[in-house]
């Protein structure tokens, strides 16, 4: 009998992920469209997607839950892309670092619409505004490590601050993402790539290399 | 706001009465809430561009207690309007006209910034061969979303910490490769 439960949950979870995405397809047309994700009604995202608004509501709250259910996934996304820039030691280039941050800006890019609603959504919705919190967290406990790692080994700068210089780097990953990296195209996108790498090598590890 | 309430939460209605004014009064000086924000803003503003420009005039000679002092300028104009940037930040995520200001505070700032770079590449004090209005948005916006995450909620030892940071980032970035 167990095996029958864990089969039915296994449905539901696959069929959860498949409501998810369509309404996600949904949600990303109407955002290219020009409409903001607050003013976008459930009725309106059940009648485009084609499903009933109680399927919508067998499987999520409100239209808060929808956006965070795609957001625990994109989040695993960007840590791992982020796993890169941490990997990297005191043999590591400009290069090296250029071409790890340019895994987590590409990483990123697909996603900057529905990330823009969720930054709208979590000026209001709480619960939103704890994950995103959470995930900053985590990428600036990340870099704190990576940061005291290279200074003790001797490739990070030995006077910087090690978690503030973290936290202000970390803000600046973000709000450059959200607010330059979207609506970048492809060449654009290359050169703010370049001056994220050149802040960034020239922060931590410029000093340490004479 | 100062006590947790929400600037869209807040009527008109509230806010002349807490401040002692007529209805009447408000509607002679603003069409609404809205434009009383982009008022407060604009004038906060003017506030944070006049102590910013003590950083990018900053001689070529300039040390790192220099550019400290003048990042605590920054943030000395930012604190005691905090509760302003918060509203801008929140009404500026549906409302355009708000957030029409903002970017214009962004805008204004970045091409200070970069001016600034530019300057301090051809005369030798500032690292060459960074991008400098790429450069100059990256740090803005650091520094934007630095001011209003990281320097607002901190405690004054927290904030010199912080203040530790942001010049350590500057200094290293525009001006260590050339000292």
């Amino acid at each position: 009998m167990p095996s029958v439960t864990r089969r039915s949950h296994g449905n539901r979870a696959k069929r959860r992920d498949e409501v998810r995405d369509r309404l996600l397809d949904v949600v990303q047309q109407l955002l290219a469209a020009g409409e903001s994700y607050a003013e976008i009604s459930v009725e309106r995202l059940v009648s485009e997607a084609k499903l009933s608004r109680s399927t919508f509501y067998v499987y999520f709250e409100d239209k808060g839950d929808l956006l965070r259910a795609w957001f625990t996934q994109v989040i695993e996304e960007l840590e791992d892309a982020a796993a890169g820039w941490w990997a990297l030691d005191g043999a590591a280039t400009y290069d090296d670092l250029r071409a790890a941050l340019a895994e987590i800006v590409h990483a990123y890019r697909p996603h900057t619409a529905l990330m823009a609603a969720l930054y709208d959504i979590s000026t209001y919705d709480v619960t939103a505004r704890e994950e995103v919190g959470a995930m900053m967290g985590t990428n600036a406990a990340g870099l704190v490590r990576h940061i005291h790692r290279g200074q003790t080994e001797g490739w990070i700068d030995p006077e910087l601050a090690a978690k503030e210089t973290a936290l202000w780097l970390m803000w600046m990953s973000e709000r450059g993402l959200h607010q330059m990296v979207r609506g970048a195209d492809d060449a654009e996108a290359e050169l703010l790539i370049t001056s994220y790498t050149d802040v960034i090598w020239h922060t931590l590890y410029a000093p340490a290399r004479g | 706001m100062g006590e947790g309430e929400s600037y869209t939460a807040l009527s008109v209605e509230r806010i002349v009465r807490e401040a002692g004014i007529s209805r009447a009064t408000f509607y002679v000086y603003f069409e609404d809430k809205s434009d009383l924000l982009r008022a407060l803003a604009e004038d906060f503003i003017e506030r944070l561009l006049g102590a910013a420009a003590t950083w990018w005039t900053l001689p070529a000679d300039a040390t790192k207690p220099q550019l400290r002092e003048a990042m605590r300028a920054i943030f000395e104009a930012y604190l005691p309007h905090k509760v302003v940037m918060a509203a801008v930040v929140e009404v500026a995520s549906y409302d355009t006209r708000v957030s029409d200001v903002f970017g214009a505070l962004l805008e204004r700032t970045i091409s200070e910034v970069a001016g600034h770079i530019a300057t301090g590449q051809a005369n030798g004090y500032v690292t060459p061969g960074i991008d400098p209005q790429r450069t100059a948005a990256w740090l803005t916006w650091m520094a934007e979303r630095g001011l209003y995450q990281l320097v607002a909620p901190a405690t004054p030892e927290a904030i010199e910490r912080l203040l530790d940071g942001i010049t350590d980032i500057t200094w290293n970035t525009l001006y260590a490769g050339t000292r």
